[in-house]
């Protein structure tokens, strides 16, 4: 009995461990992202111009259909959405970085490690992206509320939102390892991806939010992995309703499995293809 | 004439540039596919936009397909004749201008030619494919196209060498100069009549998008001679204090001694 249980206080340990591991990776990276906290106010410019540009094209397409209301939004609750959906956003570095080690097999540094790299890679994601998306959202409330005023806010919604920003921040990841994974085969998957970033800003939402899609387009594109990402995050904070919620809850975890299991099966596929010529 | 020789010199590179990506022959035609696409997604966004608003501000699909023909045609020619505009910067701060400085010609036209991305070719491609699709397209629209697309393509390189020449003054500018260039693109691809009031200030000043895309739009969609002559002297004032930044900026410039070799 003492052996079983033994063994069983130490799996436990050894979970925790494991888990202290990556804890740690995020830490680090988080840390890191703050220490160059003025890049990453910079980059505050591009947003504010962003919003600015959306109230301008906003204000005159609500003006020039002379209504208060567009499919139940407000003027200020779309540009407050708009704001919600640029914070988050697939990240081009990443991949970049990724791509290169694999291509330069830098890859092998990381493969001796005593980590499972595709988690190391997310809890480094996790770090980086939740601190710009956090910095994205003081600035971008900031600047949102100077240009159309605020909202109808609910603490509820902005507690129920944040299993949503976690889940777009590892739905954002999981899409961009896949594609980075795609450089065990093709030498540059970046362009592919630009693409998919692209139907990304289509149908997530960037511009254009989908509940004001027109038709079939709009049940549509509520389905697929673009919508189910930070645009949901913004819809729930704005403008919540209970059903939409779960709905988006059920479809982010499905999007979420189905790109860790392809890059479950890429990953052991890929890693065996890899050549590291010495050096 | 020295114009003549610096035009035969900048045919010259364009070909080397263009010969140069050729020897990736798979890797440039996968660029350009892919810049073809990435920018029809964008344009994408605005016939969804349109099919369920039809006219913003007296802007109609058409009217945003024609500012994208002419956005694409205006960068394809600032990528293709001044690439290099995008690394002026990062060689400032880098301390890389010393190849150009010990090169016969000019420094600044040097920089500009030396650099061509291999997906500028989708750029025109696009900017063609938006033009037809806009139903403006013509002979004489045609040559519009071009002519405002050369000379909105130099204000846009213009502020680029502005923005970038920053680097000689205040050191590691050239990010800051990357977001000011991306936010006048940003600018360029919404329907101008949305910019109202105080911002118009900005669009014919710090971020040139009225002059780069506005004008060339109006042009294309109702001749007026003086709205053309407004664009040419505004090229012209953009050209100058581009040239006379930069080369004040030159001479505070402090060679890094690098030893590099330039292919």
């Amino acid at each position: 009995m003492s052996q079983v249980y033994t063994a069983k206080k130490s799996d436990k340990f050894h979970l925790f461990r494991i888990f202290e591991k990556y804890l740690e990776i995020f830490k680090i990276s988080y840390r890191s992202t703050f220490a160059y906290i003025l890049d990453a106010l910079s980059n505050t410019i591009n947003y504010a111009i962003r919003l600015l540009i959306f109230n301008q094209l906003y204000i005159a397409t609500y003006s020039s259909l002379s209504v208060e209301t567009i499919d139940g939004l407000k003027r200020s609750e779309v540009i407050w959405m708009l704001m919600f959906v640029q914070s988050f956003h697939l990240s081009l570095r990443l991949l970049i970085d990724i791509i290169n080690d694999i291509k330069s097999g830098q890859i092998s540094v990381f493969l001796n490690k005593p980590f499972y790299f595709p988690l190391f890679q997310l809890s480094e994601f996790l770090g980086q992206q939740g601190v710009k998306c956090f910095i994205n959202i003081i600035f971008g409330s900031i600047i949102t509320y100077f240009l159309v005023g605020g909202f109808n806010f609910q603490i509820t919604s902005l507690l129920l939102a944040i299993p949503l920003m976690i889940g777009t921040i590892i739905l954002a990841f999981v899409q961009v390892f896949t594609f980075a994974l795609i450089s065990f085969w093709i030498e540059d998957s970046s362009a592919i991806f630009r693409i998919y970033s692209k139907l990304d800003m289509v149908l997530g939402g960037s511009i254009f939010p989908p509940s004001l899609f027109p038709g079939i387009l709009k049940n549509i594109s509520l389905l697929l992995p673009f919508a189910n990402g930070s645009f949901v995050v913004g819809r729930c904070i704005v403008a919540f309703q209970k059903d939409e919620y779960t709905k988006a809850l059920i479809l982010q975890l499905l999007w979420i499995t189905f790109f860790t299991s392809l890059i479950g099966i890429l990953y052991k596929k890929g890693v065996k293809k890899l050549v590291i010529q010495g050096g | 004439m020295k114009i003549f020789k610096y035009i035969d010199l900048t045919i010259e590179y364009i070909k080397r540039n263009f010969a140069g990506h050729m020897e990736y022959r798979i890797n440039f035609v996968m660029e350009i596919v892919c810049m073809t696409i990435q920018n029809g997604g964008f344009a994408a966004i605005w016939v969804i936009f349109f099919s369920k608003f039809n006219i913003v501000n007296d802007w109609t699909i058409n009217d945003i397909l024609l500012l994208h023909a002419i956005a694409g045609i205006y960068y394809a020619i600032g990528a293709t004749v001044a690439g290099g505009m995008i690394r002026i910067g990062d060689k400032i701060a880098k301390g890389e201008i010393d190849f150009f400085l010990t090169l016969p010609k000019d420094v600044l036209w040097h920089i500009l030619v030396s650099h061509m991305k291999p997906s500028v070719l989708g750029e025109y491609i696009f900017g063609i494919l938006m033009f037809i699709l806009s139903g403006y397209f013509s002979i004489t629209n045609t040559l519009l196209l071009i002519s405002t697309g050369i000379l909105a393509a130099a204000i846009f390189v213009s502020s680029g060498i502005i923005y970038h020449s920053l680097s000689f003054f205040f050191g590691k500018t050239h990010e800051l100069a990357e977001r000011m260039i991306w936010s006048i693109l940003g600018f360029t691809l919404y329907p101008q009549s949305i910019f109202q009031g105080n911002i118009r200030i900005l669009l014919y000043t710090l971020m040139p998008a009225g002059f780069i895309a506005g004008i060339p739009v109006e042009l294309i969609k109702e001749f007026d001679i003086n709205k053309l002559a407004i664009l040419f002297v505004a090229t012209l004032i953009f050209m100058t204090i581009a040239r006379i930044i930069f080369y004040k900026g030159l001479k505070k410039y402090e060679s890094g001694n690098l030893i590099n070799v330039q292919l």
